[in-house]
């Protein structure tokens, strides 16, 4: 399975994940000329070798009109120092110190305005359809946390034509690299306070933060807006799951490189290639009890089965005061955990239930359906890892083997010879 | 609450009685480097050069080959008196492309706070030739040092009555003292209606330097006291070397 994983450990902007994807291509720059010939008004993007932290990525700049978003930050250290660099004379200092960070004030745009542009852009359908969904994602957060309809939300940070140009640029590299899977780790979203057009805002920007509700994300110990709205609403958008990187063999990795540097390298990590198989995280729900008929327990499983488990069985264990009693463990993803445990207490006499978060490897199943003399019969291939295996559907063998008053082995073997 | 510390706070122990503005606050709340860097620079015009240094040496951390840094921490640790870390800052600096006389006017005046008269000058002479307004402020110091070194005064070596001084008006005064062209008395009631601290500080010490040189150490001390009493701009160089002078 061609699978992608995005290693957000410093967050992710727009421009972040357009570089980190670029590294994956064989041809960056022939991406960038298409971008460039897509005809978003004024916009020119290049591509730079960054470093940080000793490590070599890609930045990606987008200018609009000759000018790169936020470049009048650059403007506080002035020359104007000269003969005071060194912090005297301070009266004729004039450090425009108090320009910084003002990266959310932007020419407004609406919605409509977007969905415009991005029509008028000579892109693939899929690709098109992916930026307005990750807009879409923006406005609707925008909405929530101004309280305002998408109509009336105009845009700032997200509206600017330099953020359409990214939106664009990483939802045409993924429709390019065509991964089978999104992975992308928790993402670090940093803490702190930001200044932005509307005042201080704490870190995650309110946007960000509802942009990322569902998803694994913490503050960790940097200061600093990690995350943005737009790199929050690209991983939503394309993201399969959030989870650890898989089981997998790299054939590509890109660094894209943000412009700040923190104490730690400040990119976004894509890497790309084969995963042998799929990686999940599963719960272990488990009780002892001592106490219960095996009728009680026998409905108990039935019931966490219908409950959603993936999985429910009992081990014969020795108990105190030795009484012989019996282990209940379910298997479930975390989304059933609070289901399981109602069941669990419902339909067992335990007092208390253990979890365990255990990863599971699993082979990638797919199920064919082969058309035979004796009927359908449904053949499951698992694979990864290496292995292949097949398997005959126990079911329909069942149904060939009652039918024919056969072995279920002989109705294997009559299925092969056909 | 004090809008910038006192030279008690920064080279003394008293305590720094200046709170964090919203544009400190907001840059305390980013942990890049270029918000450190902004953040020392902002607590240097507050004076806070502790916290600066503090600051700069955080951003360090992060990127150790910004020549901009060291300089701003040298200067920062000029200012507090740390005369060995301000020229490991300055060295440093240099090691990371600064041309010698990019360094030149700082390293001369650490190297006039120490006494070092002589290879002071030579530093200042450094950032010659450099045209525009700081020329006359390095013809100051330069002429400064050679009146420490010969004990007489001297003539401001390179100065020209239609040089282009820009805002150093001030320092353009003091140099026409030095020339003669201007006599102590004058520039003396010139200084009694100057409310601009800088525009104070600068010819004064220049005059105080010239009366010691001139046999009038009396006096000299008499306007090295005035001058102190302009504490708004106690880190300007001529304010610290006044202190230096007197305290050091």
């Amino acid at each position: 399975m061609k699978t992608l994983y995005i290693d957000c450990g410093m967050g992710a902007a727009g421009d972040m994940l357009t570089a980190a994807l670029l590294e994956l291509l064989p041809d960056p720059d022939a991406f960038i000329k298409r971008m460039d010939s897509l005809g978003i008004p004024g916009v020119e993007i290049s591509r730079e070798k960054a470093c940080k932290c000793g490590i070599t990525g890609t930045h990606v700049t987008v200018r609009v009109n000759g000018e790169e978003e936020g470049e009048h930050l650059n403007h506080h250290d002035n020359d104007h120092e000269h003969e005071h660099g060194h912090g005297h004379e301070h009266e004729h200092n004039h450090e425009h110190e108090h320009d910084h960070d003002h990266h959310h004030e932007h020419a407004h745009s609406s919605m409509k305005d977007i969905e415009e542009l991005i029509a008028s852009l000579e892109l693939p359908q899929k690709v098109r359809e992916d930026a307005l969904a990750v807009y879409r994602l923006i406005a609707e957060a925008e909405s929530v946390c101004h309280g305002r309809p998408v109509e009336q939300i105009h845009f700032h940070e997200v509206g600017s034509i330099d953020a359409v140009a990214d939106v664009t640029a990483v939802c045409l590299l993924m429709h390019e690299l065509a991964p089978d899977e999104v992975i992308v780790s928790p993402v670090h979203v940093g803490s702190g306070h930001v200044r932005c057009a509307h005042g201080i805002l704490p870190v995650p920007a309110p946007a960000t933060a509802y942009i990322l509700r569902g998803v694994p994300i913490y503050g960790g110990g940097i200061k600093g807006e990690l995350c943005t709205p737009t790199g929050a609403a690209l991983l939503k958008h394309f993201a399969d799951r959030f989870g650890d990187m898989p089981v997998m063999s790299a054939s590509a990795i890109g660094y894209g490189m943000g412009k700040k540097d923190f104490p730690a390298a400040n990119c976004v990590r894509a890497m790309i290639g084969e995963s042998g198989g799929l990686t999940d995280e599963v719960l272990e729900l488990s009780c002892n009890v001592d106490d219960m008929t095996a009728e009680a327990i026998g409905f108990a499983c039935e019931r966490l089965f219908e409950g959603g488990a993936r999985e429910v069985y009992t081990v014969p264990i020795g108990m105190k005061k030795s009484r012989p009693g019996t282990l209940i463990r379910v298997m479930c993803g975390r989304e059933d955990r609070d289901m399981m445990l109602g069941l669990l207490f419902k339909h067992t006499t335990t007092i208390g239930v253990r979890e365990a978060v255990t990863r599971r490897y699993v082979l990638e199943r797919r199920v064919e359906t082969l058309e035979t003399d004796d009927g359908e019969v449904r053949l499951k291939i698992s694979s990864g890892y290496g292995t292949t295996r097949r398997k005959y559907e126990y079911d329909d063998l069942a149904r060939i083997a009652r039918e024919k008053d056969i072995s279920l082995r002989e109705a294997e073997e009559l299925i092969e010879e056909r | 609450m004090a809008e910038r510390a006192s030279i008690e706070s920064q080279l003394g122990s008293a305590p720094c009685e200046v709170g964090d503005d919203e544009n400190i606050f907001l840059l305390r709340e980013s942990d890049d480097y270029q918000s450190r860097l902004l953040l020392g620079n902002a607590l240097c015009s507050q004076y806070r050069f502790r916290e600066a240094i503090e600051a700069y040496r955080s951003a360090e951390l992060i990127r150790g080959d910004d020549p901009a840094l060291y300089i701003r921490l040298g200067g920062a640790y000029l200012t507090v008196r740390k005369f060995d870390r301000a020229e490991a800052a300055y060295r440093r600096a240099l090691s990371l492309g600064v041309p010698e006389s990019g360094v030149g006017y700082q390293r001369g005046f650490r190297l006039y706070l120490l006494g070092d008269f002589e290879e002071a000058e030579k530093q200042f002479r450094k950032c010659l030739p450099c045209g525009g307004e700081l020329e006359i402020a390095v013809i100051y110091w330069r002429c400064l040092c050679r009146m420490r070194l010969t004990g007489a005064p001297q003539q401001p070596e390179g100065f020209r009555q239609d040089m282009e001084v820009g805002h150093h008006t001030a320092y353009k005064r003091a140099a026409e003292l030095f020339a003669g062209m201007r006599s102590p008395e004058e520039t003396l009631s010139g200084l009694e209606a100057e409310r601009g601290g800088l525009d104070y500080v600068i010819p004064a010490y220049g005059l105080c330097r010239l009366m010691v040189c001139s046999g009038e150490a009396g006096k000299g001390r008499e306007l090295l006291e005035k001058v102190l009493l302009r504490r708004e701009v106690w880190p300007s160089l001529p304010y610290l070397a006044a202190w230096n002078d007197k305290n050091g």
